[in-house]
């Protein structure tokens, strides 16, 4: 009668441990979000990220693909890889029948650890956005703008290229020739920004200079430089629009259960 | 009096009978899915180590031009390839045995491309070529597919396992033979950086 109770005590052991492990695991990613939410500012880095949330969900409402962005203060001892893809996996972002869904993971860089970031792709996707896009897109996109804290701007510039990409108005591979060749467009991009300084220095000095000369009703307001802004990203094809109107009340119909196979790319700064 | 009891007995062994039937329909067709789900997760498995040995050459190739004397390492990472892609498993008939072997085998071939690009850190021409970077982050992709498709395969073994084991299911696994699938053990030293000697 020995033997046994000492098996079973084995046993009872190796399953509690078991458990156990699993519970643990089972609490390392974070939970779905419900109502679910394409932007989960968990680290609470973005200002303004119910804008965000509602191009995403008009994106995942218009065109299937579902880009889900998340940051983490804590990647639970995990990979940043193998997190996007557990994210992705268990929240199902995409279509369960496309597996088009992005998982964009960051966990921003505080003063005792480093930034890291990961895209990670679902199977429907690999093609569209190949690991080298991503790669591209996290070098020159995501962490130049994570460089200077500014999260939600890497973000927003990742999803100018991303966007036009998975709607298919242009490939990977022309997108990364045309990036190659960005000479031109540069140019015009700084003469562009410089008429605007100028314009807003000429503004400044003479709005301030009548102002102090005739007091009264012009005091002390400088009355601005009528700026036309528009989208912001450094390269054409941004479906960014202004009016981000309410009115859209969770129409995208949630996470619809696709899949990851670990495509992708990750980097860090 | 005796007709109608043979009847109600009659009735009673009929219903019976549908219902061990309709219960056994289920379960089969049940562990039938589910063995069918193992062997495309492990067609998976299998995909993405193709894809990295396809890498290979390529990368072999371009590697060889800037550093010839490497030729120990090269070959190496060669003999390796030609092993693990010559380790042939049925998908159907899945054992301890057979994934050891194709774990080894892979393995192996992980340990020699890592001292390959261990190796090729001494290199800076070779670290420049746009085309050896490509390959690289290629061969990280890969990687990061395998690790995510074997634990793919891991959960869904994991869960026809649990099946097959359940009472009262495991009376009909045991009746057509549903065996047990096994598993892919994390690798020993799998976490290990690898060894870079300098003589």
């Amino acid at each position: 009668m020995k033997y046994p109770t000492m098996t079973d005590n084995k046993r009872l052991s190796a399953l509690v441990l078991t458990l156990l492990l699993c519970l643990s695991m089972l609490a390392q990613v974070p939970k779905r979000p419900n109502p679910p939410r394409l932007v989960n500012d968990m680290a609470n880095v973005m200002i303004n990220d119910a804008v965000l949330e509602d191009t995403l969900e008009r994106f995942a409402h218009s065109t299937s693909n579902q880009i889900c962005v998340v940051t983490l203060h804590d990647l639970q001892g995990y990979q940043p890889a193998e997190m996007a893809y557990k994210i992705g996996q268990e929240w199902g972002v995409g279509d369960k029948r496309f597996n088009n869904g992005v998982v964009i993971l960051i966990k921003p860089k505080t003063p005792t650890s480093g930034g890291k970031v990961f895209i990670a792709t679902g199977y429907g996707v690999e093609g569209a956005l190949p690991d080298a896009l991503c790669r591209r897109i996290i070098e020159n996109k995501l962490i130049p703008a994570f460089r200077t804290g500014d999260y939600e701007a890497g973000v927003w510039d990742a999803l100018a290229v991303m966007m036009p990409i998975l709607k298919g108005e242009y490939d990977a591979e022309e997108y990364m020739e045309q990036e190659d060749e960005m000479g031109a467009e540069d140019i015009i991009a700084i003469v562009f920004f410089l008429a605007i300084f100028l314009y807003i220095l000429y503004w400044s000095s003479h709005g301030g200079g009548t102002g102090t000369g005739t007091g009264g009703r012009n005091t002390g307001t400088w009355g601005g430089p009528p700026i036309i802004f528009t989208g912001g990203s450094d390269w054409g094809g941004s479906s960014r629009s202004g009016g981000f109107g309410g009115g859209f009340g969770g129409g995208w119909g949630g996470f619809g259960g696709g899949s990851f196979g670990g495509g992708g790319a990750g980097g860090s700064w | 009096m005796m007709k109608k009891g043979c009847l109600i007995a009659v009735a009673v062994v009929v219903l019976l009978g549908f219902a061990l039937f309709g219960w056994g329909k289920g379960t089969y067709n049940s562990m039938v899915k589910s063995q069918e789900g193992v062997e495309a997760a492990w067609a998976q498995v299998e995909n993405v180590y193709q894809r990295r040995a396809d890498l290979i050459p390529n990368l072999v190739e371009t590697v060889k031009g800037y550093a010839k004397h490497e030729k120990e390492t090269l070959e190496g990472v060669i003999n390796a390839r030609a092993k693990a892609t010559s380790v042939q498993v049925d998908a159907s008939n899945l054992d301890e045995a057979q994934i050891k072997k194709f774990q080894e085998a892979q393995g192996e071939l992980t340990q020699a491309l890592s001292r390959l690009i261990a190796v090729s850190e001494n290199y800076p021409d070779l670290k420049a070529n746009q085309n050896f970077l490509e390959l690289q982050s290629q061969l990280e992709g890969t990687e990061n597919r395998i690790t995510v498709e074997r634990q793919k395969f891991n959960d869904t073994a994991r869960a026809y396992n649990t099946e097959i084991r359940t009472f009262p299911t495991n009376i009909l696994a045991g009746i057509f033979n549903f065996d047990r699938k096994p598993y892919f053990e994390a690798e020993a030293g799998a976490d290990k950086a690898p060894k870079v000697s300098f003589d």
